[in-house]
């Protein structure tokens, strides 16, 4: 049996709230009176989570789609109601599932080690921020710095998954030191700015500075842009075995690409040589 | 106990504990997913010689990568000398192949057992072929090696899955002569194929040159099976052969589970049993002092 909660939005909050207790962990073994009782930072005081959402508590029974008959047991909490101003929900969550049915603030889902965080609408800044596992999926937009590292770490976004349908900001990935993020639309400049490892695809056209100082790692464009840094180098335009993973694996988790599988062909570019050239950009020649 | 008039003889065969691995090998199209898993499970008739006993199951209809693709599995007696025959075939017979990736197969033989799976490092060594160029990607949870070669890439997934199986089941067609143990084998070994989870690691299944072990030899620890050479079971005592045998051959079976070489065995057996010309059916066994496993033939064809 699944514990499914679920949290509906009174009105809007005025002034920012952190939200960072909203996860599966803290709420799993909660009762209703605990859930209401919980207090979040409501500008410069704390308040109970009652004053901004009804709570209601329930049990479903759920089979894991892919271990057919193995009885899912998790919690669930469902989000509803536009969540803008809410920042950092499900941050540093490591099981269970948080379904956000809205747009949502800043920070959500940072520092996250497992479990899988939806948001139907559009998310903030910061998002996945330092993420370290478990799945994020955005359907609509997401600001900037998805999966970056905050200021003074060395290092982003250090495994997991992160998935936007839309579009997404400026420096995406950057820092990132392991783990995937997929845009399927356009992004803002300098995706994978510093990136150290891990892989970043972009779906639609990317702002300027593809990579700049990037150390390792592999950014994907399937719809190049503007002329990479000169300190990028072309070696071949090959078939790249490692996209049919990809692709695979992006699929599975109901990530669709505008493209096929089949007969594609990537230029490869060494890069960025400012940073000893280790890192990879592949750019789409056909499909 | 008769089948279909022949008859069956009440004996078992006498079968070892062995580790397991199951391989998929996608390429650019059929063609050269096939080439790169017939030369990897090539020379890997016995372990006696081979070191490694493989086999090629057929077509994956559902590879990592989403292109074309071929399972293999493969037996050795340990998981070191596994591994390091994997180690030599893969970076022989599949780096070595145009297009090729190599993939830990998947074990849905062993869900819910965890306890007979381990792993084993092959991509993370291979990858020193490399020569400092090599680069590794993670993706679901899976690392993969990037290696570069004069085509592109080769592929190789880090960890390979070994898993408890077994090897060395076995049955004898006794026959008039050889055009119908021939015909007999053919048609087991066509029903057999269709089972996954086994390998049939002789040449088109079946072997001529069953052993028994010792020789008058010092130097040699398995020989011919005497018992069984119609050619001179004139001059052998213990001769196993009626006046009218003429031709013996043997289909060895592989499985990743017990469950399924029996179940290999017993496709294969009335198979055979429907050719003309098959006189006897037996197995090949060390008194059961040896092999962990013992496949009764009339058990598995559902007799006392």
């Amino acid at each position: 049996m699944c514990k499914q909660i679920t949290l509906i939005l009174k009105t809007e909050p005025s002034l920012p709230v952190e939200a960072e207790n909203i996860t599966p962990d803290n709420l799993s073994s909660m009762d209703a009176t605990e859930i209401n009782n919980l207090l979040l930072w409501y500008g410069n005081e704390q308040r109970k989570l009652s004053e901004f959402f009804t709570v209601e508590i329930s049990e479903v029974e759920e089979v894991d789609e892919f271990e057919e008959g193995t009885p899912l047991c998790h919690t669930r909490i469902i989000i509803k109601g536009d969540l803008i101003r809410f920042k950092r929900l499900g941050e540093g969550m490591s099981s269970g599932e948080l379904l956000i049915e809205g747009s949502v603030g800043f920070h959500t889902g940072a520092l996250m080690k497992g479990g899988t965080l939806i948001v139907r609408g559009n998310a903030g800044d910061w998002l996945g921020a330092q993420m370290e596992g478990g799945k994020i999926i955005v359907q609509g937009s997401a600001g900037h710095f998805i999966g970056s590292g905050y200021r003074g770490n060395p290092q982003g976004m250090r495994g997991g998954m992160i998935l936007i349908n839309g579009d997404a900001g400026q420096m995406v990935g950057s820092r990132m030191r392991r783990g995937v993020i997929a845009i399927n639309g356009n992004c803002g400049d300098a995706p994978g700015y510093r990136m150290l490892a891990g892989t970043l695809l972009i779906g639609g056209v990317p702002g300027i500075r593809v990579g700049a100082n990037m150390k390792r790692g592999t950014i994907i464009l399937l719809k190049p842009g503007e002329l990479l840094l000169p300190t990028f180098y072309y070696n071949c335009t090959y078939r790249c075995p490692v996209w049919g993973l990809l692709y695979r694996e992006l699929k599975d988790q109901g990530f669709n690409l505008q493209c096929s599988n089949k007969d594609i062909y990537f230029k490869r570019y060494s890069g960025d040589g400012n940073e000893g050239g280790k890192g990879e950009i592949l750019t789409c020649h056909s499909h | 106990m008769r089948l279909n008039g022949v008859e069956i003889e009440d004996t078992f065969a006498e079968a070892f504990g062995m580790r397991a691995a199951r391989l998929t090998i996608t390429g650019i199209n059929d063609n050269w997913a096939y080439n790169g898993a017939a030369a990897v499970t090539g020379f890997a008739t016995s372990v006696i010689g081979c070191g490694v006993e493989a086999g090629i199951e057929g077509y994956s209809s559902n590879t990592p990568d989403g292109r074309p693709g071929m399972n293999c599995l493969f037996f050795a007696p340990s998981k070191d000398e596994l591994e390091s025959n994997l180690l030599k075939r893969i970076g022989q017979a599949v780096m070595t192949c145009p297009t090729t990736a190599c993939f830990d197969g998947d074990l849905p033989e062993f869900k819910g057992n965890d306890s007979a799976l381990s792993k084993v490092n092959i991509g993370g060594k291979l990858r020193f072929f490399g020569d400092g160029y090599q680069a590794s990607k993670v993706i679901g949870a899976k690392r993969y090696w990037r290696i570069p070669v004069m085509e592109g890439e080769f592929l190789i997934q880090e960890e390979f899955t070994l898993a408890k199986a077994v090897g060395g089941g076995n049955f004898l067609i006794l026959a008039e002569n050889v055009e119908s143990a021939l015909q007999a084998c053919e048609a087991a070994v066509v029903k057999m194929k269709e089972l996954k989870g086994i390998i049939l690691p002789f040449p088109g299944g079946v072997v001529r040159s069953g052993s028994k072990v010792g020789s008058k030899y010092k130097f040699l620890t398995a020989s011919t099976n005497t018992a069984y050479c119609p050619t001179i079971k004139g001059r052998v005592e213990d001769t196993m052969l009626s006046e009218n045998t003429n031709c013996v051959l043997e289909i060895v079976i592989d499985g990743l589970t017990d469950e399924l070489v029996s179940k290999a065995m017993g496709i294969g057996i009335r198979a055979a049993v429907e050719v003309p010309g098959v006189l006897r059916i037996t197995a090949g066994n060390y008194g059961g002092r040896l092999g962990k496993y013992h496949f009764h033939l009339h058990k598995i064809l559902g007799g006392n």
